[in-house]
């Protein structure tokens, strides 16, 4: 029961990230038909649009990473628990998904590092000198967000109250 | 310890993990940070995750895989796979046959616009299948045929799995859809020749529909301009060298997004739908190409792969028999488990040594995407046949792999013929010269 | 111990099998056996040319290659070198980058050991039509590598293009772009000559490049080993300034042989491109240290007149 409040919780929070996310790649999408357009009908390439797609793309990958977990995308081969019976398929699922979210948190405190060496470094887009550090701040936080969601489906998978995993595991 | 056993621990760790249901992805991350901690020390083995991370995360190239991904689910949801099979369908229908023609050409056609097997085989089941049992057609021939058709979804480019080839091992895109496309006609030119084979065996299996008029044939294909006009752009874009692969994609999503929304078929419930299920999607592979990063730096250090390829380089034997020996390999993994992930995960050892024997990884990414096909159609683990059987719980999963059969024999004739000859591969991307 | 060479230029270009391998060898010959390198060349332990600084600090290689110029807020000093209208040549370009190190005048913070340091050829024009002035360069598409290339093409009026090098020639040849920036080898390993049969050598800067390792790794070394990787330096020099002479001789040759065109730009025109960009060099000397533009002008000078 506790656990519906802060599942609801996650989605709530994983859903507009997806949004934002999916957005900002349509986004990238209209500037690259723009920056085609603007070659073929004007000949006269967007300088810019390099940039601004380099610094979208970056804040595009984080935000997928909520969604991707609360909606348990991934590729597992099964069979073990399969084999074993539905107990100890449970347990062998959710020990997956315990190293899913170890792995989680040293993605986002690697990110953290990099977020840093990037501001640090006063790294920056290439045309209008844009600092990007800012951006991996975003990103590092989007992952960090992830981490105790991924906590959560596990305990999910624990008490046997996670929904099944999302179809088609692979493309 | 020696380097190599450091290795072979870390493969033996990525396989336990692996048995215990981490995600593959996830595993050879951890295994490679394992692997490389153990070889040098540990910050700089968690230091790979993160520089892995941030070239991954900034990579535009990357962009093309969710964009193909949302033109693939938007084309879908727009209505393209009925559109396309009825095309098909007014051409081929009054054949013997003919609706499972019409599914195997709906398919390469959807193929044309999507980027992803899940999509094309989960579509044309929706499309196809009920009107092949209304009109009498086997249950084994009537599923065969869209769990083999939806292999073309990644062979007829665009391709999310050839992306992600091209991605890991450095070769291009571009060079690659082109590749792909002989041995993509060659699978639909197989594909047909095995429902005729079936048909003519067992002519109460495909029974043949009425022909239909030429103005009839006239109307299915003003009703598919949308598909049409998608597939032209986002091919003629990319073959005519208008646009590159990435403009083409972003064209191919915004057109995809454009047309589905025009034709007033996306409700917002269907909308929210392909945008959450394309970044979860997006966030898996991510998630697989940062691990396969780190396992395989890892290996390398551990000198594992250099070592296989010069015990096998040693070996007296003919370059074809190693390859066709990987192929007996890769289809005992397809069928215990996903294919894709056996392509990830062998790579490191499998890309080397074909270099190494003077191969083209061009011509191999080709073989590698043939080999998945076939792996997702092959018991017991044949991703095409289980979704199949989830989206039709009526029906059973003995017919739908005994209906694969006929399209199997197909796919192994044309992997043989591939491997045989390179040139049907190698072809069409030396004629247009295109970069290697 | 096995000391790591991660470069992620593939093991079969000549950089890699005629400088690095062979200046490995040269190393592993006099260390007594205390330590050895290896090269791991393409990208087999970081694919990525623009983290490969990232990859030595924290320990991931020993050594690599590194362009500073890729981070240029993070090596700020090192922008000079891609200023146009300075250096003429890898040869004069490696020797002031170089002298500049030994002399305290550059800096590559502490992340890093630097072991060898030098410079390509100049960044010249490669366009399917002649350009024989400047003015010819107005309103043309041509593929630019970074910030400063990028302003110096706007600064000539024309359209700076951030296409990847891999797709320039067939950009060039399908008319989606006039030419590209490059330097010789550059246009080499690329095919440029294949589609671009013009070349306007005026000088648009040098891409400045190092042999870097991690400062652990090298305080691990006992003195003579430190030593000898300090020597490494200066053989390096040796090495690369035969090899670029060489390389340029082949190529020019090679092209000249097809009816490839050079045109040389005039002291005047060159003088024009740094009047044009003044604004660009303030602020580039600006963001490095004090002194590093007036330490690569001396070094430059010192080297034509071979005073030193
Ligand atoms: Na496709
Ligand atoms: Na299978």
């Amino acid at each position: 029961m506790k656990y519906d409040r802060l599942e609801r919780l996650s989605i709530g929070l994983s859903r507009p990230t997806a949004l934002i996310g999916i957005l900002g790649l349509m986004l990238i999408a209209l500037i690259t038909v723009a920056s085609v357009v603007a070659r073929a009908v004007f000949n006269y390439p967007l300088i810019w649009a390099h940039d601004a797609a380099s610094l979208l793309i970056i804040i595009i990958v984080a935000t997928c990473f909520p969604t991707g977990v609360m909606l348990r995308k991934h590729v597992a081969i099964e069979f073990l628990g399969g084999a074993l019976g539905s107990r100890a398929h449970r347990w062998l699922t959710a020990f997956g998904a315990l190293v899913t979210s170890a792995a989680l948190a040293v993605l986002a405190w690697q990110m953290t590092v990099i977020a840093g060496q990037e501001t640090a470094g006063h790294a920056s887009t290439v045309v209008a000198r844009i600092p990007t550090g800012p951006l991996w701040w975003l990103a590092a936080v989007i992952v960090w967000v992830s981490v105790p969601m991924q906590g959560l489906v596990t305990l999910l998978i624990i008490t046997g109250k996670a929904a099944p995993a999302a179809d088609g595991d692979h493309v | 310890m020696s380097p190599e056993t450091i290795g072979l621990l870390g493969v033996a760790a990525l396989f336990l993990m692996i048995l215990t249901h981490v995600p593959i992805g996830i595993a050879m991350g951890v295994s490679g940070v394992l692997t490389f901690g153990l070889l040098r020390n540990w910050s700089a083995a968690f230091a790979i995750v993160g520089t892995e991370a941030s070239t991954v995360f900034a990579s535009l190239e990357l962009a093309i895989i969710p964009l193909f991904l949302i033109m693939g689910s938007f084309a879908a949801s727009g209505g393209m796979g009925r559109d396309i099979y009825r095309l098909a369908y007014a051409f081929l229908g009054h054949y013997r046959g003919g609706l499972a023609m019409a599914t195997i050409g709906g398919c390469a056609g959807f193929g044309a616009v999507c980027g992803s097997s899940i999509a094309t085989v989960s579509t044309m089941t929706q499309v196809s299948y009920g009107e092949m049992r209304q009109r009498g057609y086997a249950p084994t021939l009537s599923t065969g045929s869209i769990a083999a058709g939806g292999t073309l979804g990644i062979l007829v480019p665009p391709s999310v799995i050839i992306v992600l080839y091209a991605v890991l091992s450095e070769q291009f895109i571009l060079t690659l859809f082109t590749a792909a496309l002989v041995p993509a006609v060659l699978a639909v030119v197989g594909y047909m020749l095995s429902i005729w084979v079936v048909v003519s065996l067992n002519p109460d299996a495909g029974p043949a529909g009425e022909k239909s008029s030429w103005r009839e044939r006239a109307q299915a294909v003003r009703e598919s301009w949308a598909t049409i006009l998608l597939a032209a752009v986002v091919a003629g874009g990319i073959y005519s060298g208008l646009f590159t692969v990435t403009e083409s994609a972003s064209i191919g999503a915004i057109l995809a997004v454009v047309i589905a929304v025009v034709r007033g078929k996306t409700s917002w419930a269907v909308f929210w739908h392909n945008l959450y299920s394309t970044a979860a999607t997006s966030a898996m592979l991510y998630v697989i190409l940062i691990g396969a990063s780190v396992f395989s730096y890892a290996l390398t250090l551990s000198r594992l792969p250099s070592n296989m390829v010069a015990i096998v380089g040693n070996l007296d034997v003919p370059p074809l028999m190693i390859v066709a020996g990987l192929m007996v390999i890769y289809i005992i993994l397809g069928a215990l488990f996903d294919t894709v992930s056996a392509m990830v995960l062998t790579m490191p050892f499998v890309y080397p040594l074909i270099l190494n024997m003077g191969m083209d990884p061009i011509w191999w990414g080709i073989v590698m995407v043939m080999v998945i096909e076939i792996g997702m159609v092959t018991p017991p683990i044949g991703i095409n046949a289980l979704i199949m059987k989830s989206m039709l719980p009526q029906s059973s999963l003995r017919d739908i792999y005994v209906g694969i059969v006929p399209f199997l024999v197909s796919d192994l004739i044309r992997l043989t013929l591939v491997i045989l000859f390179p040139a049907l591969v190698l072809w069409l991307p030396t004629l247009l010269d295109l970069p290697r | 111990r096995e000391m790591t060479v991660a470069t992620y230029l593939p093991a079969n270009s000549s950089f890699v099998t005629d400088l690095l391998e062979p200046l490995a060898a040269w190393i592993n010959e006099r260390t007594n056996g205390e330590f050895s390198l290896a090269v791991y060349a393409g990208g087999t332990l970081g694919r990525d040319p623009s983290q490969q600084d990232r990859i030595v600090s924290s320990g991931i290689a020993d050594l690599a290659v590194i362009v500073p110029g890729r981070n240029a807020g993070a090596y700020p000093d090192w922008g000079v070198f891609e200023l146009p209208g300075l250096a003429r040549s890898a040869e004069e370009g490696s020797y002031a980058v170089w002298q500049m190190h030994n002399d305290g005048n550059l800096r590559t913070g502490d992340d890093l050991h630097l072991v060898a340091a030098w410079t390509t050829d100049p960044y010249i024009f490669h366009t399917s039509a002649p350009i024989t002035d400047p003015a010819d360069v107005q309103g043309l598409r041509i593929r630019v590598l970074g910030q400063t290339q990028t302003e110096s093409v706007l600064a000539m009026g024309g359209v700076p293009q951030g296409v990847s090098i891999t797709e320039t020639p067939e950009a060039i040849s399908r008319g989606t772009l006039d030419g590209a920036l490059a330097d010789w080898s550059v246009f080499d390993i690329f095919r440029l000559g294949e589609v671009a049969h013009y070349s306007y050598e005026i000088p648009l800067g040098v891409l400045a490049m190092a042999l870097v390792m991690n400062p652990e790794s090298y305080a691990e070394l006992s003195p003579e080993g430190q030593a000898v990787m300090t020597e490494a330096g200066e053989e390096w020099q040796r090495l690369m300034i035969a090899y670029y002479g060489r390389e340029r001789a082949r190529i020019l040759e090679t092209y000249t042989a097809r009816g490839h065109v050079i045109n040389a730009p005039t002291e005047e025109q060159i003088a024009g491109i740094v009047e044009a960009t003044a604004d660009l060099r303030e602020r580039v000397a600006g963001a490095a240290g004090d002194g590093v533009m007036a330490a690569y002008e001396q070094a430059l000078m010192d080297h034509r007149s071979g005073t030193r």
